[in-house]
């Protein structure tokens, strides 16, 4: 966590944590049969730390295990929308009893204050991990710094005199590309109880409305991504079969169902004439034509 | 990704029933931007345009792209209850986003602000396809599918290509005998330069007409009657360099073959079938750039109201709609 090395307040509560990195590949076809598909990768691996902390990330990202004396493992890829993303994990010893919004105070206190354009929205507590009863704090910062707008989402973990901390970073506009990963590491945590407890049943009750928006966009996605197999035509297929092979598929042209107009206007007429609003779709070119 | 949550069942029926539905380019509605006219359209959209990025854009969006691009929930009226840009793929999110959105607009009561101007209504989008203009769907896709494939890499590229009929003409000059011709070099060039890339998730940036490095698409009249029919093979490389332009590096080079019937009497291509085969490289965003891809192109006549309505990307960019119409190659 690059933030942390700036602060002298800060560094006197880091010790860092020597790590292992473990990955292995997890099966597919049951990372699918649990609707755990995140929106780029089809299979996951997982990294796996001595201290007991394991978590899951796409494969196609990639690990930096210890990439700086701050930072556990920093594991960088693409979001949704194809530009750059990166995950950090870091686990501080911190004193007993630290809460993750003394801890947030902390950062705020020692990093945050002194940069411009500082734009905070806290979502709260709330429930991650593989038994859905890890609680977590989780915030979202964007700040710009030389020159640049960068955009942070925190989960803050409070362990046994430790603070986890998980932070996606990202331009800001594509925070919300990168949830699908983000989340699917979020409920994949898996720690050991000499690192940290689950919260009481009680106490998860309480979190599940708040959890359940704050998972809502999670990219855990509720339906079958969208996959077409299709057969890469040879020599031997005929013209026609070759071009089969490679025109979309009904699933992949269901957006030509839409009676779009291309008249924003006389489409206003319409809306008006419904009582209905319209849904206006803008892209570098017109999508209808171009990819 | 877009295109992709669109394709979701649920999400077409809810829009359908919910909205009227608008697709348009950003060059249109943005010509500030793109250097086109600025139209009714674009006057009337500028202003909801920034409402909208003040009121819903991630912070920092507006001011690094300055672009209109995502998604819109609109009252005729130019209220706006929604914008979105760079969604994931999650259905259910969006489904929710949209029924929120509709619920806003539900409760601002659409029609008693909404007073339309009809000169405004009436005023179309200046750009639209020529009549004498033939359009080709061109369709791309990568395949074989590398593994852990991304949803960017799985989508199916798309682009219309317009055939000018002076284009048609030329063919038909050059193909009065049954000898193995060249195709019109304009023809060539758009499809080179313009066609035949790499669209799978995104749009890979033309080549110039000095990037095309080998071009050679030759043709042969197959039969006549009050159609003439044509099978045509091609090959072809193009290198960008790198920091060559914004694209960067990156290259296409491939084969193609099929057919084509023109009308003799509207100098019209009535049919068009084409597959192609090629490696890429680069340039695309969406992609993995130091990838080579193995892309798959199809190419079919599209003389179908969208065929017919929607103008080819490059054609529709005001800068390079000149060079699209009548492009080179320089050697």
């Amino acid at each position: 966590m690059r933030i942390t090395s700036k602060s002298s307040l800060w560094a006197s509560l880091v010790a860092l944590i020597a790590a292992a990195f473990v990955a292995f590949v997890i099966n597919t076809r049951k990372v699918e049969a649990e609707g755990r598909v995140a929106y780029n990768c089809v299979d996951f691996v997982e990294f796996n730390d001595p201290i007991g902390l394991r978590f899951k990330y796409p494969r196609s990202w990639k690990a930096q295990v210890h990439p700086d004396k701050d930072n556990l493992v920093k594991i960088t890829g693409k979001t949704a929308s194809g530009t750059d993303a990166e995950i950090v994990v870091s686990v501080a010893d911190a004193p007993l009893g630290l809460t993750a919004q003394q801890f947030s105070k902390i950062l705020d206190e020692t990093y945050y204050s002194k940069l411009p354009g500082v734009k905070k929205t806290i979502i709260g507590d709330v429930l991650v991990g593989k038994c859905s009863r890890l609680k977590g704090y989780s915030q979202t910062v964007v700040f710009a710094t030389n020159g640049y707008v960068l955009g942070q989402e925190y989960l803050i973990l409070p362990a046994k005199g430790k603070i986890i901390s998980f932070v996606l970073g990202a331009q800001p506009w594509e925070l919300e590309s990168a949830q699908a990963v983000w989340k699917n590491c979020l409920t994949t945590i898996d720690v050991t109880s000499a690192l940290c407890e689950p919260v009481s049943q009680q106490d998860a009750l309480a979190l599940q409305p708040r959890t359940a928006e704050f998972l809502r966009s999670s990219g855990l996605v509720s339906c079958a991504l969208p996959l077409v197999r299709v057969r890469k035509p040879v020599a031997k297929d005929s013209l026609s079969e070759k071009i089969r092979a490679v025109l979309p598929r009904r699933e992949e042209e269901r957006f030509l169902e839409i009676p779009w107009q291309s008249d924003l206007l006389a489409a206003r007429a319409r809306a008006q004439e419904l009582g209905k609003p319209l849904f206006i779709w803008i892209m570098d070119g017109n999508v209808l034509g171009a990819t | 990704m877009s295109r992709v949550l669109l394709n979701h069942q649920e999400v077409v029926d809810f829009i359908k029933k919910n909205f009227v539905p608008v697709s348009a380019s950003v060059e249109e509605l943005q010509p500030g931007r793109y250097g086109g006219a600025v139209s009714a359209q674009s006057k009337w959209f500028e202003p909801i345009a920034q409402r909208a990025m003040r009121q819903f854009a991630p912070p920092g969006f507006w001011n690094e792209f300055k672009t209109y691009q995502g998604m819109y929930v609109v009252g005729a009226n130019g209220v706006v209850y929604d914008y979105k840009v760079g969604l994931p793929y999650d259905p259910r999110y969006f489904l929710d986003t949209l029924a929120k959105a509709l619920s806003a607009s539900t409760k601002a009561s659409l029609s008693k602000s909404a007073r339309l101007n009809t000169r405004l209504a009436n005023d179309r989008s200046s750009l639209s396809v020529d009549p004498s203009t033939s359009v080709v769907r061109v369709y791309s896709r990568i395949l074989p599918l590398p593994a852990s494939s991304t949803v960017s890499e799985r989508s199916v590229g798309r682009d219309h290509m317009w055939i000018m009929r002076r284009e048609v003409e030329e063919i038909f000059a050059k193909s009065r005998g049954s000898e193995i011709f060249d195709l019109p070099q304009s023809l060539v060039a758009r499809m080179v330069r313009f066609h035949l890339l790499n669209h799978v998730g995104n749009i890979m940036p033309a080549f110039s007409e000095k990037q095309v490095k080998r071009a050679v698409f030759k043709a042969k009249k197959s039969s006549e009657g009050k159609l003439l029919t044509y099978s045509f093979t091609g090959d072809y490389f193009s290198y960008a360099p790198p920091r060559s332009d914004d694209g960067g590096e990156g290259s296409m080079e491939g084969t193609i073959a099929g057919e084509f019937d023109l009308d003799k009497k509207s100098k019209m291509v009535v049919r068009f079938r084409a597959y192609g085969e090629a490696l890429s490289l680069g340039r695309n965003d969406s992609l993995i750039k130091t990838r080579k891809y193995p892309v798959s192109i199809a190419m079919v006549e599209a003389n179908d109201p969208i065929g017919r309505s929607v103008i080819p990307f490059w054609a529709n960019i005001p800068m390079f709609a000149p060079t699209y119409a009548n492009p080179e190659i320089i050697h």
